[in-house]
């Protein structure tokens, strides 16, 4: 009887702890244990990709794939100076889109089309050259100031373990008023769900691997898949991607003159 | 009067042969000016018909886009029909509308497409407006369902949408944060111009959630009139009691293009309407002077047995009265004829002209007031043109003219 009541406490002990390595620490739970200050995960991941004392420029590689229609592919290079909230974006391939390009200064964004020589306004929260991608996507992360930590939980995504946290935008003007997040523990975002005000799962995007620029990190590829966009074939939805690739990165000082209109209009002559 | 005018009738009657040249010019006139005018007045009406659909009314008051609270927004709707009934006008319907410029898109089975116009209407209110559409599949009554859509017909052909499915309406909030709502087509409607190929319509109520706003606010309130051409006077007259707080606009200021081409067609009818005048004056004028010529003797005849200068003249007029009536009349027939044939020919698909046509085809409104117009201005011109030929026919001496050959 003694023996019966032992094993049993032992049984229960063990089914306990078993229990306990079988499922993620509830949400807002630390891995060892107490709940990590969200806000601070969010600022360093906005960090991590933030050039703030630098300016950063690259040469970006698209390829939109469209289910049905086969692929098309876009290079080009951006120039970024996170401390003013400005970039310039300017189109190299291929040569019927050569010279196009996206001024941000501020709030404002303009598209410059070199063909009838005109600046015309454009928002942040459009498509990028008709892709996955959003004129937003090229700009300094503010993931802790645009939104609040509405849940979290721990997940595996791949190798990485992860904070997985939801977001609710803090203002309207936010493109995506909700988002859910992997953030590995290095401070790295490495997957996003962007969702509608109503909740609508609208695309979803990895950013499997980084490479390290400086002190900074810039991801190597970035695949996005829209949820709504796409074609059925075979009874199976396949989503329109765009994957695009990020080469020669720089935090060199770039000058001044290359964030103006004139810059990107002497590009195209 | 009544003996110049029973002489006149049987002189009318008994030489039609004499008149057939000159009732031919008048019918011919009053055709080309009845023909002209009734077709642009149709292009006018098909216009201001799409028009008033798509914007929601005859004359349109724009209440603004800038966030308000319930409160504001009732005291704006109440002032705004307050000033409606002030102005005298008595609309035929009203509507409250929130609408989206191009930033709408749908979605469904992985297409996507811009809309160029969300439309949030009471179904309520504007169902008898709406339901002129030409519907091809589903029942627009299902619209009292507030998920429910009408898509035309470009828009379900290029999504692959049908009627009972549910399409996805992804839009931008106020501030820009993008929301989606699902709705379920209710019904496809079949409108080739500009004013459907892109076009959604569905509850205000919904959209209005989508887009943030409170609950009960509307962009314009439109007013339904049952003459479109009283547009522009009650918009002058509404605009006049809003005391300057809110502009109304007739629909067709929406459209400035198309009123500035409606305009022209309109001078080119009236100045054909001149020209045409002029040709039957003239014409008349000489072969009146012809017929008097050869009725010398008649009317120094006529002279002789006591008839007075006065009312030879009359009698010459009112001659000249029933050969513009037959002529107008056949004119007229003529031209129903004419346009009854004309909106038979199918236009469907005819580059620039959609806007134009009913279902396909020309219409044409022959107004009653404008007919009358020009039956009176026609009746004036040939009276004219017989106006000196009647004065010298007053003046011919009855011994001279019973001598004349």
């Amino acid at each position: 009887m003694r023996f019966s009541s032992r094993v049993r406490a032992w049984g229960l002990f063990i089914f306990l702890c078993a229990a306990a390595s079988c499922f993620p620490p509830a949400a807002g739970a630390q891995a060892g244990g107490g709940a990590p200050d969200f806000i601070k995960i969010l600022k360093q991941a906005d960090a991590l990709v933030t050039f703030d004392d630098s300016d950063f420029s690259a040469l970006y590689t698209f390829v939109q794939e469209t289910p049905g229609q086969g692929q098309s592919s876009k290079q080009a290079m951006v120039f970024r100076r996170d401390k003013n909230n400005t970039y310039l974006i300017v189109i190299v391939k291929p040569d019927e889109d050569k010279g196009k390009g996206y001024l941000k200064s501020g709030n404002n964004l303009w598209f410059y089309d070199p063909v009838s020589r005109r600046f015309t306004f454009t928002s942040a929260k459009d498509r990028f050259q008709n892709m996955n991608a959003r004129n937003s996507d090229f700009t300094r992360s503010n993931l802790a100031g645009d939104y609040r930590v509405v849940a979290s939980v721990r997940q595996k995504l791949g190798r990485f373990d992860c904070w997985v946290l939801d977001l609710e935008a803090r203002t309207e003007d936010v493109g995506f008023p909700k988002m859910k997040i992997w953030v590995s523990d290095d401070g790295l975002v490495r997957k996003t769900e962007d969702y509608s005000f109503s909740g609508q799962h609208l695309r979803t995007t990895a950013f499997p691997v980084y490479q390290q620029v400086g002190s900074r990190y810039v991801p190597e590829t970035v695949v996005i898949l829209d949820e709504l966009r796409g074609t059925t074939i075979n009874g199976t939805f396949v989503k329109e991607r765009t994957t695009y690739t990020i080469a020669r990165p720089s935090l060199q000082r770039l000058p001044d003159a290359t964030f103006t209109k004139a810059w990107l209009e002497n590009l195209s002559e | 009067m009544r003996t110049t005018v029973q002489m006149a009738f049987r002189n009318f009657t008994r030489n039609s042969r004499r008149f057939l040249l000159l009732g031919l010019a008048v019918c011919a006139g009053f055709f080309f000016v009845c023909t002209i005018q009734s077709l642009v007045a149709g292009l006018s009406y098909q216009v201001n018909v799409r028009g008033a659909r798509y914007y929601g009314g005859h004359v349109i008051i724009s209440i603004g886009k800038e966030p308000r609270d319930i409160a504001t927004m009732a005291a704006a709707d109440r002032f705004i029909l307050e000033a409606i009934s002030r102005s005298g006008v008595s609309p035929a319907a009203f509507s409250h509308r929130t609408h989206l410029g191009s930033s709408g898109v749908v979605f469904f089975n992985g297409e996507s497409l811009s809309m160029r116009r969300v439309i949030g209407l009471d179904w309520a209110s504007e169902a008898r407006m709406i339901e002129r559409l030409q519907f091809i599949a589903g029942n627009p009554g299902d619209m009292s369902d507030q998920r429910g859509v009408l898509i035309s017909e470009v828009t379900a052909r290029r999504l692959g949408a049908r009627v009972g499915d549910q399409i996805t309406l992804q839009v931008n909030r106020d501030a820009g944060a993008i929301n989606t709502v699902p709705l379920w087509v209710k019904a496809i409607f079949r409108e080739a111009s500009i004013f459907g190929f892109y076009t959604l319509y569905m509850d205000r109520g919904v959209l209005d959630k989508a887009l943030g706003f409170d609950s009960g606010y509307s962009a314009s309130i439109g007013i339904y009139l049952d003459d479109y051409r009283a547009a522009e006077r009650v918009a002058a007259q509404i605009g006049h009691a809003l005391n300057g707080k809110f502009t109304a606009d007739p629909v067709i200021g929406f459209m400035a293009q198309i009123r500035t081409l409606l305009k022209a067609l309109s001078i080119v009818s009236y100045g054909i309407l001149a020209l045409l005048s002029v040709v039957i004056a003239v014409g008349i004028f000489n072969l009146y002077r012809v017929i008097i010529y050869e009725r010398t003797r008649e009317i120094g005849t006529m002279r002789a047995i006591g008839i007075q200068r006065p009312q030879v003249r009359n009698l010459i007029l009112c001659e000249a009265v029933f050969l513009a009536l037959c002529g107008i009349a056949a004119g007229l027939l003529l031209s129903f004829v004419g346009l009854t044939a004309v909106a038979r020919i199918p236009l469907a698909g005819a580059a620039g002209l959609d806007i134009f046509l009913d279902r396909g085809h020309l219409s044409w409104v022959m107004n009653p007031d404008i007919i009358c117009a020009d039956a009176l201005l026609i009746t004036l011109v040939t009276l004219a043109g017989a106006l000196s030929p009647a004065r010298a026919a007053q003046n011919i001496e009855p011994v001279a003219a019973l001598r004349a050959e």
